[in-house]
């Protein structure tokens, strides 16, 4: 190809720091829209800190489709699900992974991402425990944005 | 498009062996949020479950909502423990279903 | 009359000419590693659910006489090379014919069944499924001879200014190509890349869609698939993507 070099490898740089760099959020702060989901879900219960590693790139190029890997943290008990919310979408409550042995813990999937948002993960064990990871995404085209751009 | 899907199964694994199931299946996972070019909302229209069986037990039992990326994509990963069939579902919301199996041969370790 | 003016805007904020493009450089090379890894995962690119589905139509009998794609041509295979070199002249018919028109055209000829519509994902499959044969090729395609005029067509089109915005694909693909826009780059605009899938169409759109795609975005008027303007300017795009490989079904954001 010609490609000039220079250019292509700036770009994979880029590129390469931004993937898998993933800056976690306090709970603390957590979006306000979860609210509603949350109690949906769990009723009462609300996620301590911890127990489920999210991995997604911090800086997303297309909503349309984000690639994200979601398990439970080494040396926990396995949890019974895995949920995923993102708090800015239409949506929040994204996708819920029941799983069993000899099942593990884990999953990796493509999702929608309307626009930068702390992107939820939870894990849910059998005595009603819950874990939660959130990570930061910035979107630059974000899922839905059609009038905006797409169509001018 | 049609429902169909591409997965890739283990047909073969030693006893404790770790292996994993890809798939990706063609579904436009409509959010029913969208209009389409005349200013008309285009109804929802998703998958809404996928689940797993292996050698006779339910290992994975997922819910797809709209924030799943059409054509959905799912990787996941079990521990390989007896000789069985492998039996992957995907059910829509008018109704559709779609069933893709395999066998999976597990040897002593 | 919202589309225009919010362009114009997003022109103005264009972030200047950081590190400009220039020669030939496919659309690859903007995206990020995440996309580029989609793109080259055999499995999980979704374009190849439609290369899954030409094979299932490629061996499916249809049309008047039951024959398949198969019964006449054998493997896909066969088609090797072909989606390259496409568009070319047709001496007989006296025009273009590009990779839509040649499986219309055999599919209601010589199949004897409904040709599909442009952009159904039934023709999208067959396509995909003929450029996939050509994947890593490089694209050539013959401009001179009895394509010359029609070549020069092309280029005048690639540069002439249209639309209420006044604006040539040229503006955008050569003069701004390397420029952001609003967190996008322009790229150099080769089609090297077709049929391909589109993240914002969340599936799969030919060299024409996407030529129609950029035509609208500057409020021309609409250039119909499979008219001599169209595939003018596709063989110009083509000449203009000369060399680079064939990526059938590449992601794009
Ligand atoms: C009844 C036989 C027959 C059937 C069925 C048939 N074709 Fe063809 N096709 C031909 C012949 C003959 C030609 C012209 C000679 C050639 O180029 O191979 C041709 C040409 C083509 C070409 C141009 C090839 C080139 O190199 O110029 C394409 C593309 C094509 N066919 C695609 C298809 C597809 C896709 C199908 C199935 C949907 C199909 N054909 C079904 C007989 C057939
Ligand atoms: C206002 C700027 C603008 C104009 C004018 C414009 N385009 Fe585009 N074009 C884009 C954008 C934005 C994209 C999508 C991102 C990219 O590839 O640059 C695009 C993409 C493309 C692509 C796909 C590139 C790839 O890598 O797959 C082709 C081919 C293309 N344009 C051709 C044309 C043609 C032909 C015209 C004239 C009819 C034209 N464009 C006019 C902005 C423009």
């Amino acid at each position: 190809m010609t490609a000039p070099l220079r250019r292509r490898s700036l770009l994979k740089g880029l590129a390469g720091s931004a993937f898998v760099l993933v800056v976690p959020r306090a709970l603390a702060d957590l979006d306000t829209r979860l609210e509603a989901a949350l109690s949906e879900r769990f009723g009462e219960r609300r996620p301590q800190q911890g127990g489920v590693e999210l991995e997604l790139s911090r800086l997303v190029e297309n909503g349309n489709s984000v690639a994200v890997t979601v398990r439970a943290a080494s040396g926990e008990p396995a949890p019974a699900a895995l949920h995923l919310f993102m708090p800015r979408n239409p949506e929040p409550w994204g996708t819920s992974f029941q799983v069993a042995p000899p099942a593990l813990a884990e999953f990796s999937t493509r999702i929608r991402l309307a626009g930068t948002q702390d992107v939820l993960a939870v894990a849910e064990w059998a005595d009603g425990r819950l874990g939660a990871m959130a990570a930061s995404v910035m979107v630059t085209l974000g899922a839905c944005a059609d009038d905006l751009y797409l169509e001018f | 498009m049609t429902l169909s899907a591409r997965v890739r199964l283990p047909q073969q694994a030693r006893a404790g062996e770790v292996v994993e199931i890809r798939t990706l299946v063609s579904h436009p996972m409509e959010t029913g949020f969208r209009v389409d070019s005349f200013g008309r909302r285009i109804p929802r229209r998703i998958l809404t479950r996928f689940s797993c069986r292996y050698a006779d037990r339910l290992i994975i039992d997922m819910d797809l909502r709209p924030s799943i990326s059409a054509n959905p994509y799912l990787a996941f990963r079990f521990i390989a423990d007896r000789s069985g069939e492998i039996e992957l579902r995907w059910q829509g919301d008018q109704g559709e279903e779609l069933i893709e199996r395999g066998h999976l041969e597990v040897t002593p370790a | 009359m919202r589309h225009p003016l919010l362009l114009l805007w997003l022109l103005l904020a264009l972030e200047g000419q950081a590190e400009p493009l220039t020669g030939q450089v496919s659309g690859y090379h903007l995206l990020g590693e995440e996309l580029q890894a989609l793109q080259d995962d055999a499995f999980a690119n979704p374009g190849m659910l439609w290369v899954d589905r030409g094979q299932r139509a490629w061996n499916s009998p249809a049309g008047a006489r039951g024959t398949s794609c198969r019964d006449c041509h054998g493997g896909p295979e066969r088609m090797q090379g072909l989606a390259a070199q496409l568009p070319r002249w047709n001496a007989e018919d006296k025009r273009l014919e590009n990779l839509e028109g040649l499986v219309r055209n055999c599919r209601s000829v010589r199949q004897r069944a409904d040709p599909p519509a442009y952009e159904s994902d039934e023709l999208l499959a067959l396509t995909t499924l003929i450029a996939y044969q050509s994947r890593g090729l490089p694209l050539t395609v013959a401009v001179d001879g009895p394509a010359a005029d029609a070549f020069a067509a092309g280029r005048d089109a690639f540069a002439r200014r249209r639309g209420q915005l006044d604006l040539s694909c040229a503006d955008c693909h050569d003069r701004h190509a390397g420029a952001r826009l609003r967190g996008e780059t322009i790229s150099a605009g080769m089609i090297n890349g077709f049929p391909l899938y589109r993240l914002t169409w969340e599936g799969m759109g030919s060299r024409q869609r996407m030529i129609r795609w950029c035509n609208e975005a500057v409020r021309a008027e609409p250039l119909q698939p499979d008219t001599a303007k169209a595939l003018a300017l596709e063989l110009f795009l083509a000449w203009r993507s000369r060399g680079l490989e064939l990526e059938s079904p590449a992601i794009r954001r």
